[in-house]
């Protein structure tokens, strides 16, 4: 390829992208100032509905708290309710200082007095992994390979005695696995998902990374990783380089996992240790179904559940005794025929808006064979609340509306072919995809009518500007349609691309560009000027 | 022979930009780099660790010891690029040399490869250079606890090349025509978005990816100014 | 037959929607030493430029050395010569080193004695940086660069601009010592007359971008003529003499620019139109350049009154 052929098919083409892309992402931010703007300026929640404010008698009181109580289950099914008195503010006593009143299904007192003495041993629920400090997700694991100007991080477990650490094992993103270093720098080896190598080639990857929380065995100082990836949950310990397989599912992605009792760490509350839990895992797979992963015998159970049961409430403990499932649900739930858009979404929430609903939770012990036996059952209702409502006042939303009228069309009609999982897909991918995908998404003219005469405007005034400038009827097509396109951005393109001189022409008077030779009206070329008859140019 | 007699003579005006870029990234990057070493064992890291807790995973992931160089390096770089930018598309215009130089019995082309080739030099021997040395230092386990990954060192080299999307963009600028408040700072505003682009990935193939794409996109609109600007 | 080592065909630029160049159609055959003058704003530079390739016409073309210009290759271009308006050079270079830079370029043709002499004789230390000279002396390298090659070709736009009357002596010594040499030739532009009469045996005049002259010095010189009359009552109201460029008239004398009547033919008018007496006003280049340029109905910018 020679310098010409670039000018003619790489820089012509690069510049077009250069400018558009520079242009887009300024009137998108021109569009955002101003949308800002009349935010700011109109910024007014609706005044919520003030309740007046009356003395509740002792029944209404104790009809509050029964309300605003805990649900918790003893081992054989008893249900109680057990109520947390309000504390000072500024005071923030710790969990087991608290003044606690345990009630029972009918509401009778059965209790008073601070939760480190409670009389009664509530079971205790697998909870997912949550929180900065104790998950750390395929999200964060994105982060802290984020480039940024102080480089990339590194994921490094350490295998350590109580003053120094002995080795260091550093997890590799592309190769799925942990390369382990002594504190000399030599390299030691590799983790993989088959266990421990010296080998590379022999080291097998763990795939493609998910979630995992960590933890110290109450006999050491190096942690032990529960790590899952999409379809396998490992147990590594480095300190001795073992792995273990705690689940795998053949056929389907997972999709959470709680845990209880599981990491070997110390009782958090007395009672804690009065049960005999069973550590188990329970694994959400993607087609809806429960895996319950057990120690103490080792033991696996697949639970199938009611289709419409809400699945993040599900929570199960194990003991000695038996394998335990706790659900909880309310009337407030999106039911699955509203799901299918936000629109659908917004009209549900709008009708149950204001109006008292219905709470319960559910005890069901699981058999042998994964069948659940409802044990108890409670429920009761919420009264209704005044719901304060932050609208968009009238004047933002008008500004938004007209302001993403310049817009490219393109965005609508990214939305209407990506639809929204376009966003929600992309949030694994490239950050900057995901970032364009908001920004069609708040900027989108929204189909409108307006949008399509503007851009109309805009070839009309683009079709003004160049029809005197015209080289050829192939380029100024091909710009009429890209400002149609790209709307404001398409002709401020147009503009600072082709914004060439232009004259009058000396024969006709009107309009004409200088990159052609002869004028578009009357096809005249530039005129020589007239020679002075006294002019001495004798070409000797 | 006249290439290398541009090149010298574009190399020598480049020289106390690279002097310079050289001194503040070893001076700074490497007194950065050195305070991590005094440091010592970054107990803190680990005092969470006792037996029988839960791990804050927070503490499970390290910066490099070359985190505030890491800074430095993109600050050097991008300066340097842009200092260059200037000093080989700028400044003939203030000087009004262009003429003078375009005259040169050497086709223009061989006049762009020259800078071109000069800004390329310009970032390997300083800056690079410097850097080998700084994450060479940084891999000895005898004085600092947390060693740094291959990985890093490849983004580093990734900065440096940012840095010539920044003398690119800044020459794309200088070669334009146009007036300074219409399309003249685009190149800049171009190069902008490839360093943002680039340095907020978290895969290196798309950052890579993303910076060749930037290069071709301004080189290929540079030799077409180049070679059609009107001195 | 004498080859023509510059021609421009219909050559015009644009600036905008401002014409610089408008259709300049020149010739300049070899040997001759051209002496390129115009007004301020004329369009010298942009002609010289355009012919060098260093702007692109809006229409027309040039050739210089029987190659476009737009075209010009590296071999062309070691045989022409360009001393740039103002002589910018890269500051940074000492003499020296620039010789050494633009060497590179000649590896054949360069004449390093030549060089070295001219510097020599311009008083020059070869050391110092071009930061550290006057423009006088900066005049003189920028010569020295390009005489050096031996072109066969030398523009030079504006030379003598800012160089007072000693330096230019010898600048254009310089230059004459290149005339010297067979079959090389001049362009140059300027507004010292005085230099383009000492030099030059070809003028070309251009104002407002349109060529008013391309002929050589001596038909210039006789027949640009300024003529006074006097009369015995005021002038006649209808002045048809041949020739006529401008008349200014007042209350018994008539002054009239002519161009190209013999002194016959002035003196024929004069007596059949009843002038009393008549004087052909004997003007350098400078005044006849002037007159030639000035528009019609010139108003002088000072204008005193006779007490």
């Amino acid at each position: 390829m020679n310098l010409k052929d670039n000018s003619t098919y790489i820089a012509g083409p690069t510049r077009i992208f250069t400018t558009v892309l520079v242009l887009l992402i300024a009137t998108a931010m021109l569009q955002g100032i101003i949308i800002s703007t009349a935010m700011l300026w109109e910024a007014r929640p609706i005044a919520p509905i003030k309740k007046p404010k009356k003395e509740l008698s002792e029944a209404e009181k104790h009809l509050e708290k029964i309300r605003n109580s805990g649900r918790q289950f003893l081992p054989d099914g008893t249900i109680h309710l057990v109520y947390t008195l309000p504390d000072i503010p500024t005071l923030k006593r710790a969990i087991d200082e608290r003044q606690k009143e345990i009630y029972d299904a009918n509401g009778s007192l059965l209790w008073s007095g601070l939760e480190k003495n409670r009389p009664y041993e509530y079971l205790s629920w697998g909870v997912m992994i949550h929180g900065y400090t104790e998950s750390f997700t395929d999200t964060r694991m994105k982060q802290i390979q984020m480039i940024t100007p102080e480089f990339s991080r590194s994921l490094e477990i350490p295998v350590r005695s109580r003053e120094k650490t002995e080795q260091v094992w550093r997890y590799d993103p592309g190769r799925q696995l942990f390369v382990g270093y002594r504190s000399d720098g030599s390299k030691i080896g590799y983790i993989g998902s088959t266990g421990f190598t010296d080998s590379k080639s022999r080291a097998k990857p763990f795939g493609r990374f998910k979630l995992f929380t960590a933890w110290c065995p109450q006999d050491s100082f190096s942690p032990t990783l529960l790590w899952q990836t999409s379809r396998r949950i490992y147990e590594i310990n480095f300190e001795k380089q073992q792995v273990q397989l705690i689940f795998e599912s053949a056929k389907s992605n997972i999709k959470q996992i709680n845990l209880h009792k599981w990491r070997a760490i110390r009782p958090e509350t007395p009672q804690d240790s009065k049960i005999p839990y069973r550590p188990l895992i329970k694994c959400l797979t993607e087609d809806g179904k429960h895996h319950l992963i057990m120690r103490n015998p080792d033991r696996k159970l697949t639970v199938t559940v009611d289709g419409d049961w809400w699945s993040e409430t599900i929570s199960f403990t194990a003991t000695t005794q038996g394998i335990y499932l706790f659900y909880r649900d309310t009337e407030r739930r999106l039911p699955s025929a509203f799901r299918k858009s936000p629109k659908l979404a917004l009209e549900w929430s709008r009708k149950v808006r204001g109006k008292p609903y219905k709470k319960w939770v559910e005890l069901y012990k699981v058999d042998n064979k994964a069948n659940l036996h409802l044990l108890n059952r409670c429920d009761w209702t919420v009264p209704a609340e005044p719901y304060p409502v932050v609208e968009a006042g009238p004047l933002w939303t008008k500004v938004r509306h007209y302001a993403c009228q310049f817009s490219s069309p393109l965005y609508d009609l990214a939305w209407y072919l990506l639809g929204r999982q376009f966003l929600f897909q992309l949030y694994r991918g490239n950050d900057f995809i995901r970032g364009f995908a908001e920004v069609t998404r708040e900027l989108r003219p929204g189909n409108s009518i307006l949008n399509w005469l503007l851009a109309l405007a805009m070839v009309g005034f683009a079709f003004w500007h160049g029809w005197p400038r015209k080289t050829s009827l192939g380029k100024l097509i091909f710009w009429f349609v890209f400002t149609l396109v790209f709307n404001l951005a398409g002709l401020l393109t147009y503009l600072a691309l082709n914004h060439t001189p232009i004259i009058k022409c000396p024969l006709c008077g009107k309009r004409r560009g200088l990159a052609q030779v002869n004028c578009i009206r009357c096809g005249a070329e530039l005129p020589a000027p007239e020679r002075g008859k006294l002019d001495l140019i004798l070409n000797t | 022979m006249r290439f290398l007699a541009l090149l010298r003579k574009e190399l020598r005006e480049s020289l106390p930009w690279m002097l310079l870029a050289a001194i503040i990234f070893l001076a700074i990057g490497g007194f950065v780099l050195r305070a991590q070493a005094y440091l010592g064992q970054p107990s803190w890291y680990y005092s969470g660790l006792s037996p029988g807790t839960v791990v804050d995973t927070y503490r499970l992931t390290h910066f490099s010891p070359l985190r505030m160089t890491g800074s430095w390096l993109l600050v050097t770089s991008i300066g340097l690029g842009l200092a260059l930018g200037v000093r080989h598309f700028w400044m003939p215009l203030f000087t009004r040399t262009w003429p003078f130089l375009i005259h040169r019995s050497a086709n223009r082309p061989t006049i762009l490869w020259a800078k071109l080739a000069a800004a390329i030099i310009s970032f390997i021997i300083p800056v690079g250079v410097v850097w080998v040395a700084l994450y060479r230092y940084s891999c000895r386990p005898e004085i600092f606890e947390t060693l740094p990954t291959k990985r890093v060192f490849i983004e580093g080299w990734l900065f440096i090349l940012l840095g010539l999307v920044a003398y690119l963009g800044t020459a794309l600028a200088g070669l334009s025509s146009a007036r300074w408040y219409t399309t003249k700072i685009l190149g800049l505003a171009f190069a902008t978005i490839v360093i943002c682009m680039t340095i907020f990935q978290w895969r290196l193939g798309w950052a890579f990816a993303v910076l060749v794409v930037g290069v071709v996109v301004l080189l290929s609109q540079i030799i077409d100014a180049f070679l059609n600007r009107e001195f | 037959m004498t080859e023509t080592v510059l021609e421009t065909e219909g050559l015009t630029k644009y600036y905008g929607s401002t014409l610089a160049v408008d259709h300049l159609v020149l010739k300049i055959p070899q040997g001759c030493i051209c002496g390129f003058v115009g007004r301020n704003g004329a369009g010298k530079t942009t002609a010289i430029k355009l012919m060098l390739g260093l702007l692109r016409p809006t229409a027309g073309s040039s050739r210089l050395l029987g190659c476009d210009s737009a075209a010009l290759t590296p071999a062309i271009r070691q045989r022409i010569g360009y001393v740039t308006e103002g002589h910018r050079l890269f500051r940074w270079m000492s003499i020296a080193e620039l010789e050494k830079f633009q060497r590179s370029f000649f590896p054949k043709q360069w004449d390093h004695k030549f060089f070295a002499d001219m510097i020599e004789y311009f008083n020059l230390p070869k050391k110092r940086k071009i930061k550290h000279l006057s423009i006088g002396e900066r005049a003189q390298v920028s010569l020295a660069l390009a005489l050096a090659p031996n072109p066969e070709l030398l523009i030079m736009d504006d030379p003598t601009l800012g160089l007072d009357a000693a330096i230019r002596r010898q600048f254009l010594e310089g230059m004459i010592e290149l005339i010297m040499r067979q079959g090389r030739t001049v362009l140059f532009s300027s507004h010292i007359l005085g230099d383009v009469e000492r030099v030059s045996d070809r003028i070309v005049v251009i104002d407002k971008g349109v060529l008013r002259a391309n002929c050589s010095l001596e038909e210039f010189r006789t027949a640009v003529k300024k003529v006074t009359l006097s009369f015995p009552d005021s002038p006649p109201a209808d002045v048809d003499i041949e020739g006529l460029l401008h008349c200014r008239r007042s209350e018994k004398e008539l002054e009239l620019i002519l161009i190209g009547p013999a002194d016959e033919h002035i003196a024929e008018w004069a007596q059949r139109n009843g002038a009393e007496k008549y004087h052909i006003v004997k003007m350098n280049l400078e005044d006849q350049f002037i007159e030639y340029t000035a528009p019609p109905n010139h108003r002088r910018l000072f204008q005193w009154e006779e007490k």
